[in-house]
């Protein structure tokens, strides 16, 4: 089976700048494996995230997602293949404000075409697996706690059985006490799916929760001691 | 489902989506209210005269002739005598005329000396023949026929007597007091210049100029033959006969006479009205082009707080082109709603003054704006709406491919 993500001698430079911001010699994440990327702003994981996401491509190197070379998709083929294959988190702004809990899931559901007479029934699942109360389907999404929103975000991202979830700082926004109960119900979820699990945080605290851990500024070579370009 | 989206993301920005919608319809009702009444008008203009086919008058231009003859503007240049008058009445091409005779006024209303004829003959609008409200025709020397706006104005009655005075100022300084008039009938409104004139007799309009002493004795009906007229409108037996009529009368040698064709004159007369007409259109045009504007600076001012929306799409694998197109609903959403709006309201107005507006003004308008020409404007709206909303969409459009996760 293919690695949920492989990358090799990757180079990302921001138009304009000298310094590459982004040198990656060898990075990957197993089928089913829940991998803790520790960085903290300025280690280069946003461009890396964005990269794998498909939002980016790489200056140099090859990325394969699931075994799909992204350098070998088309714009739009990579939107669609991002809609299907890989569910993303954020710290924040996970839904659409003025949508309810409901549409907001379904239109990631429609946006894979993946829609269709079950859609509201795996809603309802994955929702009473989140531990989210029904009545809130009809909800506005900005109506919603901070917890509940991160929540229903991981229902959006889980709707389509994506074989990676990226989640970007999910519980920066999150209080202490929610946040061991956020990463419990995450990774329920993500081993009910089997999916991989990339998990990015400056938190050395919840690395308990992981298979492994990544540290950025060792992946990063733009970051090495001694590299000869700091950022 | 991108429609739905259009249209929560419109619900949830209500009050500057509302005010743009205020802002676009009364647009719209300047653009449809415009057209409907350039319409209207040019209908209304174009009923003033039917079924006549010729006019005859004293040799002056073809407009001054129409103008005074059929709209009561302007002043006759000469008179033509009873004779010509006559002459041509006893032609075998023709079927009926109508004498006019001007000059006279009462509280700024035109009088006009005619016969009997004038009732019989004359047809306004779709051939519709004059129709009394109350009251009788003419028939004696002193009688008055009032236009249906003259006698709501003045407030008169049948029965009331009325001087007419020399001229055609609102005050006369010879006033034909010893000859009253009474009135023995008002007719419908007709929305056209009938409306505004008093008719009498050519005898009565005889009669007043004598300017006998008093004491005289009575005239006598020979004495009160007309020796000339203004001008008179005639209708042929056949058209077929008309130009040929025409061009007899134009190269009358006992005097000289202009005959003219209504319809060809009139039509002379709505093109030099092309320049106001223009006018407008181009003002409603200003008018919608600036609502449209604000209806592509709503939308571009939201782009700025809707970019982490945009995002989302992105990273739920929404392509930028539908984020453009989603912009683009948006748009068209506000616009076909202003627009029905701005029609409804049209209409709603007009089904409630379309009655006061012909009876107080004998103005007939149609309740119903929605023409082959409001459509057209209505599509050039929505086509507009869509080219202005391309600024927010592209923005939107060039946001979403940008769209990165953020650090």
């Amino acid at each position: 089976m293919n690695n949920a993500i492989e990358i090799s001698d990757i180079c990302f430079t921001w138009p304009g700048s000298s310094r590459p911001a982004l040198d990656i010699k060898q990075f990957f994440l197993a089928e089913n494996e829940r991998l803790f990327l520790l960085g903290s702003s300025g280690s280069g994981k946003t461009t890396l995230l964005n990269i794998i996401a498909g939002l980016m491509l790489p200056s140099c190197g090859t990325v394969n997602v699931l075994g799909q070379n992204m350098a070998k998709l088309g714009g739009r083929s990579r939107d669609r293949f991002r809609a299907k294959n890989i569910g993303l988190i954020f710290q924040q702004f996970n839904l659409i404000p003025y949508l309810d809990v409901r549409t907001n899931i379904e239109l990631s559901a429609r946006l894979a075409g993946h829609y269709n007479k079950q859609t509201l029934e795996q809603i309802t699942q994955l929702l009473t697996t989140l531990r989210i109360d029904h009545s809130l389907l009809d909800q506005r999404a900005d109506r919603l706690s901070v917890g509940q929103q991160q929540r229903v975000a991981v229902a959006r991202a889980m709707i389509n059985e994506p074989a990676l979830i990226i989640a970007d700082e999910p519980t920066s926004s999150l209080d202490h006490g929610v946040r061991d109960e956020f990463i419990e119900l995450l990774l329920t979820t993500q081993q009910r799916s089997g999916c991989a699990i990339l998990f990015v945080s400056h938190d050395l605290s919840l690395q308990t929760h992981f298979d492994r851990v990544v540290d950025m500024a060792e992946l990063n070579r733009v970051l090495a001691p001694g590299a000869e370009h700091v950022v | 489902m991108l429609f739905k989206l259009a249209w929560l993301s419109l619900l949830n920005r209500k009050v500057s989506v509302l005010l743009t919608i205020a802002s676009i319809s009364l647009s719209v009702i300047i653009v449809v209210g415009v057209e409907h009444i350039r319409s209207q008008a040019e209908q209304s203009f174009n009923r003033t005269v039917s079924g006549v086919d010729l006019i005859i008058g004293a040799r002056t231009s073809q407009l001054n002739l129409l103008l005074y003859s059929v709209f009561r503007i302007g002043n006759p240049s000469n008179n033509i005598s009873w004779e010509s008058y006559q002459l041509i009445a006893g032609d075998d091409r023709v079927a009926w005329t109508i004498p006019i005779s001007l000059g006279d006024s009462h509280r700024g209303y035109r009088v006009l000396g005619t016969t009997t004829d004038y009732l019989e003959h004359f047809r306004y609008g779709n051939q519709r023949a004059l129709a009394l409200q109350t009251g009788s025709v003419l028939s004696d020397t002193y009688d008055a026929v009032l236009g249906a706006e003259v006698a709501r104005q003045l407030n008169y009655a049948v029965g009331d007597h009325i001087i007419l005075a020399h001229g055609l100022g609102q005050i006369s300084f010879h006033n034909h007091t010893q000859h009253p008039f009474t009135i023995s009938g008002i007719l419908k409104p007709t929305g056209t210049p009938v409306d505004q004139t008093i008719h009498t007799l050519l005898t009565g309009m005889e009669a007043i100029h004598m300017n006998r002493p008093p004491g005289a004795p009575p005239v006598t009906a020979d004495q009160l033959q007309p020796t000339s007229i203004t001008a008179f409108m005639v209708g042929l037996e056949t058209r077929m006969t008309v130009f040929n009529l025409q061009r007899a009368i134009n190269d009358y040698s006992g005097e000289p006479l202009l005959a003219i064709l209504p319809g060809v004159a009139m039509a002379e007369l709505w093109e030099m009205m092309s320049t106001v007409e223009n006018i407008l259109a181009l003002i409603s045009a200003l008018v919608l082009v600036a609502s449209l504007l604000g209806l592509a600076t709503m939308l571009l001012s939201s782009m700025r707080e809707r970019r982490g929306e945009i995002f989302l799409f992105r990273s739920i694998g929404m392509h930028a082109s539908s984020v453009l197109l989603l912009v683009e609903l948006e748009a068209i959403l506000i616009t076909a709603v202003a627009a029905t709006l701005g029609i409804a309201l049209v209409t709603a107005v007009l089904l409630v003054s379309q009655d006061w507006l012909s009876q107080n003004y004998g103005v007939f308008v149609s309740a119903i704006p929605l023409s082959a020409a409001v459509a057209k404007y209505i599509a050039a709206i929505l086509a507009s709406a869509m080219v202005l909303a391309l600024i927010p969409a592209l923005t939107a459009y060039r946001s979403a491919l940008g769209s990165k996760i953020q650090s």
